[in-house]
């Protein structure tokens, strides 16, 4: 097994349970695992290595997990602007997924994992798609950590609208069907990284059965249930109206709400459905960068630092390159920290610490994976972010932490995972960065075209 | 003559009258101005000598005018976190300035330009320091376009709290007045006229009745503008209301002193007097979103700057510092102004690209008295332009162009040219030593975090090792 030791790393932010800040600190990888983790000086005179990273300029903190990317939208970047939830979901959204190919999808979902593993994300939830055997092969491919799922629906005519009529059109026992036929393929991958889920993008769009089904499936199998819900005021009002009840608490009344599901969003949530969730020991997708680009504000609006300080276990996710519009956790911890502040007048109300929490050792928790991930310890896996700050818009450091969730632009020097360096001084190594971009960029032009999305894409201003 | 031309480039945002938009287009400046700008194919004869910037797979932007930075704050980036305004004004900001040395204000100033450099910003607006003349030559020596201006207080005893005790935060209202000329006819129009010099009046409560008039007379002597922070956190509006019985701006109003050269940073708590008197007056205000994103101040939540926009008024963009940001960049800044408005309004439709993209070129131009010079890619005008590489990740698939500059891109520019020469050519910044600014903003800031005392009140939780 390979013997890896990073040393003379400026600061080591450990997320331990300690949360040890390590000046000059160190660490020995062996294989997949983190042997030892403490000063550089130490270390360097215990432990013997193959190959010797040198860590001067850098910080390391546990791999990034980003708790909501929907992967296979990468290619639909800018084409849904500008518009409320039900034409965001019906005209831009499910009209996109209709014109993919598996091939597009392939396409799409290496070009985003490209983006995560470049800001320093080294596990990731999907949030659902037609193709989620062809987003775990990628994800088997680029060396990164996933969860994913294919997206569950079985009813198209819903409250907010028709989805648009390329959408394949499914019953109930088909998306379960197809759900259970998923979870079973990715499984065959034999890849501990890329593990199966179960997914409820849009409750909207999902009976009362599927949600019950979808849920004793999760069971069964021993995976997590992905369901977003309350991300908008306009998805809160159309369940409301539409089965006279929260999705938060149709989730509960389908026996779908308990420590095995991920709710993403959940801004838009009742009182009684924050106890709920808490009561439950569900978990939480904050979705910062959407709720700002959408115009949700299910960050504003959320009770995110609340859910916390009751007990609820609150991540954070990036979203799509359509809702977002870009991939990059170490951007949401500076949203979510900022977004806590302005709305409620307060400075002090979430730390910068609590945000890289959220980003690392809970998302391990919300995949369950938190004995594995999350935090550099002894013994976990290899799963490690660095970025430098060596850097204008670093300088000075007097609190790390503070200047990664407030000052940093983001994008990483050097990510691990599992080990196995995915990026080295800003090089990819696992994917063709060239040619993936190139790609993306040919197939999304195809898909506008054939979609008809094209003419959403234009900037007002004309362009000669 | 010397000259320099832009070829191939994917786009160029031009920003002018037109608002044009061009493929595969060029642009030629000779000496300090652009002598075309067009298709690459209509690229005149006289220009293929040229030396060339190879464009392809970069977008041009008019370099970005950021109305409201403060140079000094540079080395205590993160000195001024997790606190109130009164708390963050008084003890931390003022604490660390008096701090400092003026050589610790010229590295401040080096270092802080650096990241405007490098996030493809060519002007800012100083609100004022003690410290003009360092930063003027900070300034002088970077390349960069830059309004300087010395802080003017005689209030010493505020309605938030008190002025440190250090002698320059204790000046009398002729020493105030005297300095604050002193500056503008020193540094006024210096380093090829790429530095100026403008009075200003710092926060209101350290202001009395008599300085905020004083400055008046003297920016209309000298005609020189006036920039100030007003209206920026209920905290001060409070105070405010109860020493004077009037928010800042009425206050202002009050005393006579407001009028069309003025910029107005902040003004998220704005009444809506005040909007009618930006509009009556016609000073231009800062929009300052990440200020009070950071400080919980909730100029993005409570602010009626879209508002102040479709009346007309001129709403410019703005960083403030390393202290109150805690970064300097417009492009995070167009992402952030335009999306956490968004979310309070619940509607995808405020402040769309186009917009956030006047605000940070054309709007900080004419914040600034220059839209006949700055803010747009016009024949005529400065050569002060920004590029960017559209072929990183997140730029990637590019389908609109200004989607993917406001929503998507990290930031960060690739080039960024002011008065036709090159600051900074692929990344690499040619007019400042970045190693060693960036030693020297380390060092120099651990000092003052120690000498202030300010690192024992912003250190992580977590404990060291």
């Amino acid at each position: 097994m390979a013997r890896r030791l990073i040393r003379h790393i400026d600061w080591v932010i450990t997320l331990d349970a300690d949360r040890r800040m390590i000046a000059d600190g160190a660490m020995a990888i062996v294989g997949d695992r983190i042997a030892l983790v403490g000063k550089s000086d130490e270390i360097e005179n215990s432990f013997q290595a193959d190959e010797t990273i040198d860590g001067r300029t850098l910080i390391a903190i546990p791999g990034l997990i980003d708790a909501n990317v929907a992967t296979v939208q990468q290619l639909g970047r800018g084409a849904a602007d500008f518009c409320d939830i039900p034409k965001f979901m019906l005209e831009r959204i499910f009209r996109y997924e209709a014109a993919l190919s598996p091939e597009d999808a392939a396409i799409a979902a290496r070009a985003c994992q490209l983006e995560m593993i470049r800001s320093g994300t080294t596990c990731f939830v999907d949030a659902g798609s037609r193709y989620p055997e062809v987003v775990g092969h990628v994800a088997h491919e680029t060396g990164v950590r996933a969860l994913v799922s294919r997206a569950a629906y079985d009813a198209f005519d819903t409250i907010m609208g028709v989805f648009p009529q390329p959408f394949e059109r499914e019953t109930t026992k088909e998306a379960v069907r197809r759900a259970e036929d998923a979870i079973t393929a990715i499984e065959k991958l034999t890849d501990a990284r890329v593990r199966p889920a179960v997914a409820l993008p849009w409750l909207a769009a999902a009976s009362d059965t599927l949600c019950r089904e979808l849920s004793a499936v999760a069971r069964q199998r021993h995976v997590r249930l992905v369901a977003a819900a309350a991300r908008s005021r306009d998805d809160a009002v159309a369940s409301r109206r539409q089965h006279g009840r929260t999705e938060v608490k149709r989730l509960l009344d389908a026996d779908a709400l308990d420590a095995s599901t991920i709710v993403t969003h959940a801004g838009w949530t009742s009182p009684r459905d924050l106890v709920d969730l808490r009561d439950a020991g569900a978990h939480i997708a904050c979705c910062p960068s959407m709720s700002h680009r959408l115009g949700t504000g299910s960050l504003e609006f959320g009770r995110y630092p609340e859910l916390l300080a009751f007990g609820a276990n609150v991540t954070l996710g990036s979203g799509s390159a359509m809702a977002s519009n870009y991939i990059d956790v170490a951007r949401q911890l500076y949203l979510f920290a900022g977004g806590a502040k302005t709305y409620r007048l307060d400075a002090t109300s979430v730390p910068p610490e609590t945000a890289l929490e959220m980003a690392t050792i809970r998302g391990a928790a919300a995949i369950g994976l938190d004995s594995e991930t999350g935090s550099l310890e002894a013994g976990k896996k290899a799963d490690i972010a660095m970025f430098c700050m060596l850097a204008a818009d670093w300088a000075p450091v007097i609190n790390p932490v503070a200047n990664l969730v407030f000052s940093s632009r983001g994008g990483a020097h050097t990510v691990l995972v599992d080990g196995n360096i995915l990026l080295a001084d800003g090089r990819l190594q696992s994917i063709d960065e060239n040619r993936t971009l190139a790609d993306a960029q040919r197939c999304a032009e195809a898909i506008m075209a054939r979609s008809g999305l094209d003419r959403f894409c234009a900037p007002q201003w004309k362009i000669q | 003559m010397s000259g320099l031309v832009i070829r191939d480039a994917d786009w160029i945002v031009t920003v002018d009258r037109e608002r044009r938009i061009l493929r595969g287009g060029a642009i030629a400046i000779t000496d300090d101005r652009v002598s075309f700008v067009g298709k690459d194919a209509d690229l005149p004869e006289r220009c293929a000598d040229m030396e060339t910037i190879d464009a392809s797979g970069l977008l041009v932007l008019p370099g970005f005018v950021d109305t409201h930075v403060h140079n000094t704050q540079h080395l205590g980036r993160g000195l001024a976190d997790e606190c109130d305004i009164p708390k963050q004004l008084l003890e931390r900001l003022y604490g660390y300035e008096s701090e400092m040395t003026s050589e610790d204000a010229y590295w401040a100033a080096r270092a802080c330009q650096l990241e405007l450099i490098k996030a493809g910003t060519t002007c800012f607006l100083d609100p004022s320091s003690y410290y003009p003349g360092e930063t003027a030559k900070a300034t002088g020596e970077s390349g960069m376009r830059g309004i300087v201006s010395r802080t003017a207080f005689d209030v010493h005893n505020t309605t938030i709290g008190k002025m440190p005790s250090k002698t320059m935060f204790r000046e009398t209202l002729s020493e105030a007045l005297a300095r604050a000329e002193e500056t503008v006819v020193t540094h006024n129009n210096t380093y090829d006229g790429r530095v100026r010099a403008w009075f200003a009046l710092r926060i209101l409560a350290g202001c009395s009745d008599d300085l905020c008039r004083g400055i008046r007379r003297l920016a209309d002597k000298h005609d020189a503008p006036i920039v100030m922070h007003a209206s920026e956190s209920r905290d001060e509006i409070v105070g405010s209301r109860l020493s004077s019985g009037l928010s800042d701006v009425e206050r202002l109003d009050h005393l006579g002193v407001l009028g069309p050269d003025m910029v107005m940073i902040h003004m998220g708590w704005a009444s809506p007097k005040e909007i009618f008197l930006a509009q009556k007056h016609g000073f231009k205000i800062s929009y300052t979103p990440s200020t009070g994103f950071r400080l919980g101040m909730g100029d993005t939540g409570y602010g009626h700057f879209p508002e102040m926009a479709a009346i007309g008024v001129t709403v410019s963009l703005s960083c403030n510092s390393a202290m109150s940001s805690n970064y300097l960049d417009m492009v995070r800044l167009m992402n952030l102004g335009a999306g956490a408005m968004r979310a309070t309004r619940l509607s995808a439709f405020i402040f769309p690209p186009e917009e956030m993209i006047e605000m940070a070129t054309i709007n900080g131009a004419v914040a600034v008295g220059a839209e006949n010079e700055l803010g747009s890619i016009e024949v005529g005008k400065k050569a002060d332009l920004a590029l960017f590489d559209t072929r990183a990740a997140e730029w990637r698939p590019l389908l609109n162009p200004l989607s993917n500059l406001v929503h998507s891109a990290r930031g960060g520019a690739h080039t960024v040219i002011v008065d036709g020469k090159v600051l900074m050519a692929n990344g690499k910044v040619q007019t400042i030593d970045e190693e060693k600014t960036l030693a020297e903003c380390q060092r120099r800031g651990v000092i003052i975090a120690r000498k202030s005392g300010l690192d024992r009140v912003t250190q992580s939780p977590w404990p060291r090792q």
